[in-house]
C-alpha cells in the first residue's frame, strides 16, 4: 500500500513539475521546480548512486518532457541527490526499533522542514542559475535570482508538503 | 590489499556522480550554443587548472636535468667571457702600445727606434723592498719574449728579461745591486754606467764618468745605444749632484724618471740585430780566451 502511495504521490509530483513548467510562467527569471522536492522525498534508506541514478531520470524526463535545456534539471537533480544525505543527516533521528537512523519527512518540524528544502533549493538552483543565465550578466543579477528561486521554491515545495504530499509519504 | 568499504563506496559514488554530470553538462552543450560557449568555458577552466599543476609537478621533477643544463649553459658563458676579456685585453694592449710606441717617438725620435720591435706586457708582480728587486710580467716565449730583452716604459728603463718561461718572464729591475745599464749624460758623448745602490727607490748612481765631462744639476741621463738591450736615448733620469771618485772619474747622483711603484704595463723591446751583435761579441770574447 505505501509502494502504491508513493508512486502515485511521485507521479503527481512530476506531473506537477510537466505542468509548472509548460504552463506556468509567472516572470522570465523565476522557475519553479518541484522535482528536487521528490529527490529529497525518496526512500531515505536508498544507496546514494541509486538515489543518483533516480534523480538523473527523474531530471532527464523532466527535461525531455518541458521545452528546456536537455539536461539541465538532470543535472542540478543529481547534485541534489550526491548531497541529499550531508543536508539530511543532521535532521536523522536513532530509531530504537530498528535500530538505525531514520529520517521521516511527516514528522519535522517546521523550522527543520524549511531549513532542509532551503539548502535543496540552494544545491539546485546555483548550478541551474549560473548554467541557464543569459551571457553578460553580472554576479548581482545571478544572486538575485538564485535567492529568488531558492526561497519562492521553498515556500511552494514547503506548502505541498504541509498540506498534501506529507500524506503520501 | 582490500580497502575499506567507506573508500570503495566513496570512490564508487563519485565515479557515477561524475559520469552522470559528464552525460548531463554533454547533453546541455550539445542543446544549446550559450550553454554550450559557457559549458566548454568551465571544461577549459578546470583544463587549465589541471594542466597548470601538473606542469608545475613536471617542472618540480624536471629541476636537476634543468639545473644540470644552467651549469653546462654557465660554464660556456664563462668560457665565452673569458675568451672576450682576453680579446677586450688584447685590442686594450694593442691601443696602449700604440699609444706608447707614439709617446716614445715624441721623446726619441722614429731614426732611434728603427730595428727594434715592442711587445706590450702586464706587470704580474713587483718587489721593490729588497735589494735585489724584480718584476714578473705577462708575456714570455710563447709571446716572442726571450731573455736578455730590454725592458722600458715612456718614462724610462725599468730592467733587463733575465729568464723566459712559456707564458711569463723574469725582469731583473734597474733597483737591483746587480743590474747596471750603459747611460750617456745629456745628449753628448759622456758615457758611464747606472747603478742603483739600495735606499730610495727613485734614487740612482751614475759612476764612471770622465772627468772632464760636463756635469749640470737637471741634465738629463739618457740610454748610450752602446748595448743590444736598449735603444739609444731612451731618458732615464736627471742628473743631481756630483763628486770625484778616485781622483778618475766623476760620480753623479741621478734622480730617476721611472716611478717603480706604479708600474702597470711596460714594454718589451727586441732588436732584431741582436743576434748578429751577440755572436760577434762571442767572437771577440773566444779571441780573447785563445790569446
Amino acid at each position: 500500500m505505501n509502494t502504491f502511495k508513493y508512486i502515485f504521490g511521485f507521479m503527481v509530483i512530476l506531473i506537477l513539475q510537466l505542468l509548472c513548467s509548460n504552463f506556468i510562467n509567472l516572470w522570465p527569471i523565476l522557475y519553479i521546480a518541484v522535482i528536487p522536492l521528490l529527490v529529497i522525498l525518496l526512500p531515505p534508506d536508498i544507496n546514494t548512486c541509486i538515489l543518483m541514478l533516480c534523480a538523473f531520470a527523474i531530471g532527464l524526463l523532466t527535461d525531455a518532457l518541458c521545452d528546456g535545456i536537455l539536461g539541465l534539471n538532470a543535472a542540478c537533480c543529481v547534485l541534489v541527490a550526491a548531497c541529499r544525505n550531508m543536508i539530511t543527516r543532521p535532521m536523522r533521528r536513532y530509531d530504537i526499533q530498528t535500530e538505525e537512523m531514520d529520517l521521516n519527512y511527516g514528522e519535522f518540524r517546521p523550522g527543520k522542514l524549511a531549513m532542509l528544502l532551503v539548502a535543496s533549493y540552494l544545491v539546485f538552483f546555483v548550478p541551474y542559475v549560473i548554467i541557464d543565465g543569459p551571457m553578460g550578466k553580472g554576479i548581482a543579477y545571478l544572486a538575485f535570482r538564485i535567492i529568488l528561486n531558492v526561497i519562492v521554491n521553498s515556500l511552494v515545495a514547503y506548502l505541498l508538503v504541509r498540506l498534501w504530499i506529507r500524506r503520501f509519504f | 590489499m582490500k580497502l575499506p568499504p567507506l573508500i570503495y563506496n566513496s570512490i564508487g559514488k563519485f565515479l557515477v556522480f561524475a559520469a552522470l554530470e559528464a552525460v548531463c553538462l554533454i547533453l546541455i552543450a550539445r542543446n544549446s550554443t550559450v550553454q554550450s560557449s559557457r559549458v566548454m568555458e568551465g571544461v577549459r577552466t578546470v583544463y587549465s587548472f589541471f594542466w597548470e599543476k601538473t606542469t608545475a609537478v613536471k617542472n618540480y621533477t624536471a629541476l636537476r636535468h634543468a639545473n644540470r643544463n644552467l651549469m653546462e649553459e654557465n660554464a660556456w658563458l664563462l668560457e665565452q667571457n673569458a675568451k672576450f676579456r682576453e680579446y677586450i685585453v688584447r685590442l686594450q694592449g694593442e691601443d696602449r702600445l700604440a699609444e706608447l710606441s707614439a709617446q716614445m717617438s715624441g721623446n726619441i725620435g722614429d731614426s732611434a727606434l728603427a730595428g727594434y720591435s715592442f711587445t706590450l706586457a702586464k706587470v704580474i708582480k713587483n718587489t721593490l723592498g729588497t735589494t735585489h728587486n724584480y718584476l714578473i710580467i705577462d708575456k714570455g716565449t710563447k709571446d716572442g719574449v726571450t731573455e736578455d730583452l730590454g725592458v722600458i716604459t715612456p718614462s724610462g728603463v725599468v730592467g733587463i728579461i733575465r729568464a723566459s718561461g712559456p707564458r711569463f718572464s723574469y725582469v731583473m729591475s734597474l733597483l737591483n745591486l746587480r743590474q747596471s745599464i750603459s747611460v750617456k749624460l745629456g745628449r753628448g758623448s759622456a758615457l758611464g754606467t747606472l747603478k742603483w745602490e739600495g735606499g730610495s727607490i727613485r734614487k740612482a748612481c751614475l759612476t764612471e764618468v770622465a772627468l772632464n765631462a760636463e756635469v749640470n744639476k737637471g741634465d738629463t741621463v739618457f740610454t748610450s745605444g752602446n748595448s743590444s738591450f736598449f735603444p739609444p736615448d731612451i731618458p732615464v733620469g736627471k742628473a743631481l749632484s756630483y763628486t770625484i771618485e778616485d781622483g778618475m772619474y766623476k760620480r753623479v747622483e741621478v734622480e730617476l724618471l721611472q716611478d717603480f711603484s706604479s708600474l702597470d704595463h711596460v714594454i718589451v723591446i727586441k732588436n732584431s740585430d741582436k743576434r748578429e751583435i751577440d755572436s760577434l761579441s762571442a767572437i771577440n770574447a773566444a779571441y780573447i780566451e785563445k790569446k
